[in-house]
């Protein structure tokens, strides 16, 4: 039995392996189940016994990689110094730093993400609760220091930070922006965002 | 036999003589982008094959791969015929409305959620396909995306215009926002079955809270 197992892992692994250099090279749609499993070495059905399907090989690679930036982002977040929106800014920044690296995958990510199953779309918000999490309590940090006020929707800005985010690699990809121009992209849109979230009592004195 | 490219000086008439053939060729391809937009409506993109296509629109495999190179060119045709018939429409509102921003912002959405909305599956492959390869993402970007965001973009300017909207607000990365938001509530119509008045529920606090910092007065 446990050497089924350990055969079982040593093939997901192959899997993981073989699939997450061909999404980054040849692309998420282009590569095939077939591809993944010659390229792994691996019959094609052993791709099935491990995963169900294409999107759940790129949901179990991302799931490795965005722990790993989670745990970063989690880990600088304390350290971080400047306004709520320069915060914002900086992790995100961060984000795009590692992201952009391995640009093949996160595009594979997005294109994946409106037409995956529903319990891969559920493991995927799980996943990211702990950014949102973390986008969460910067905002409520800027509430409870007076930069934010204090009736903000935080879950409806987290949102809208993340899609914007999201939206930004659009401009990677298209323009060839690199992770320094996607940042300051979303520095300028966070700052048209920001102007809404002043207290009242500041925003009169800052259009003044 | 008349050459076709021959101008008469003397009419206005315009010097194009329907080919037929041309016509021929100009119906098959209708056809074809028809019974695309059906298939991929029904079976989402992966699963509708060329073959099935051409088999729908009563053509040979050959016939389609004729007037599209591939899957993609066909998925783009498809795109500028939808967003062609929105584009109409939210033209038509745009010379009519004047009222405050907010409400043609979000009048513009809700003829453009309830246009998408009942073609679901066209969402899903062209948010998929935005992605694929830099030559069709770019298409797809010129044909679908920037239409809408346009006209976000033109909304903005003229409430900048008309005193409503501050001067210091960039217009072209809020138009930006406005897309990418416009664009992420579709995921829930997708996985969280929002009808119309729930998407345009969200729109509505998304937009509000977009504008609200570059509301004079």
């Amino acid at each position: 039995m446990r050497v089924r197992e350990a055969q079982k892992q040593a093939t997901r692994d192959r899997v993981v392996t073989a699939a997450r250099t061909l999404f980054e090279t040849a692309g998420y749609e282009q590569t095939t189940i077939r591809m993944i499993a010659e390229q792994a070495g691996v019959a094609i059905g052993s791709v099935f016994t491990t995963f169900s399907g294409k999107a759940d090989v790129l949901n179990h690679i991302l799931l490795e990689r965005f722990e790993a930036l989670f745990d970063e982002l989690d880990r600088l977040a304390p350290h971080l110094r400047g306004t709520t929106r320069e915060r914002i800014s900086a992790l995100l920044g961060i984000a795009y730093g590692v992201e952009c690296q391995r640009m093949g995958l996160m595009l594979a990510h997005l294109a994946a993400s409106h037409g995956w199953p529903e319990e891969i779309e559920a493991e995927s918000r799980r996943r990211h609760e702990r950014l949102f999490a973390l986008l969460r309590n910067t905002l409520g940090q800027g509430v409870a220091s007076g930069e934010v006020r204090a009736d903000a929707d935080l879950d409806l800005l987290v949102h809208m930070i993340v899609a914007m985010y999201r939206g930004n690699y659009r401009a990677g990809w298209y323009d060839g922006c690199d992770a320094e121009a996607l940042s300051a992209r979303m520095d300028q849109q966070l700052a048209v965002l920001f102007l809404g979230l002043a207290p009242v009592e500041t925003r009169t004195a800052i259009a003044a | 036999m008349l050459d076709s490219g021959t101008s008469n000086a003397l009419t206005h008439e315009s010097s194009f003589r329907p080919n037929k053939r041309a016509q021929a060729k100009f119906q098959t391809r209708c056809r074809i982008v028809a019974a695309a937009e059906q298939l991929i409506m029904e079976r989402g993109f992966e699963a509708a094959t060329m073959r099935d296509i051409a088999a729908a629109a009563d053509v040979s495999t050959g016939a389609v791969f004729a007037s599209f190179t591939d899957k993609h060119d066909l998925f783009e045709a498809v795109m500028v015929a939808s967003t062609e018939q929105v584009a109409r429409r939210v033209t038509a509102m745009r010379a009519e409305s004047e009222g405050p921003v907010l409400q043609q912002l979000l009048d513009i959405q809700r003829e453009l959620y309830a246009f998408y909305l009942a073609r679901l599956p066209l969402v899903r492959a062209f948010i998929a396909q935005m992605w694929a390869r830099v030559g069709v993402g770019e298409l797809l970007e010129r044909s679908a995306r920037k239409p809408a965001r346009d006209v976000f973009e033109a909304v903005l300017l003229s409430g900048v215009r008309s005193g409503e909207l501050s001067e210091a607000l960039d217009v072209e990365q809020a138009s930006d926002v406005l897309w990418d938001c416009y664009l992420c509530n579709y995921r829930g119509a997708v996985f969280d079955q929002w009808d119309l008045d729930a998407v345009m529920a969200r729109a509505k606090v998304q937009v509000e809270q977009l504008l609200c910092g570059h509301l004079r007065g």
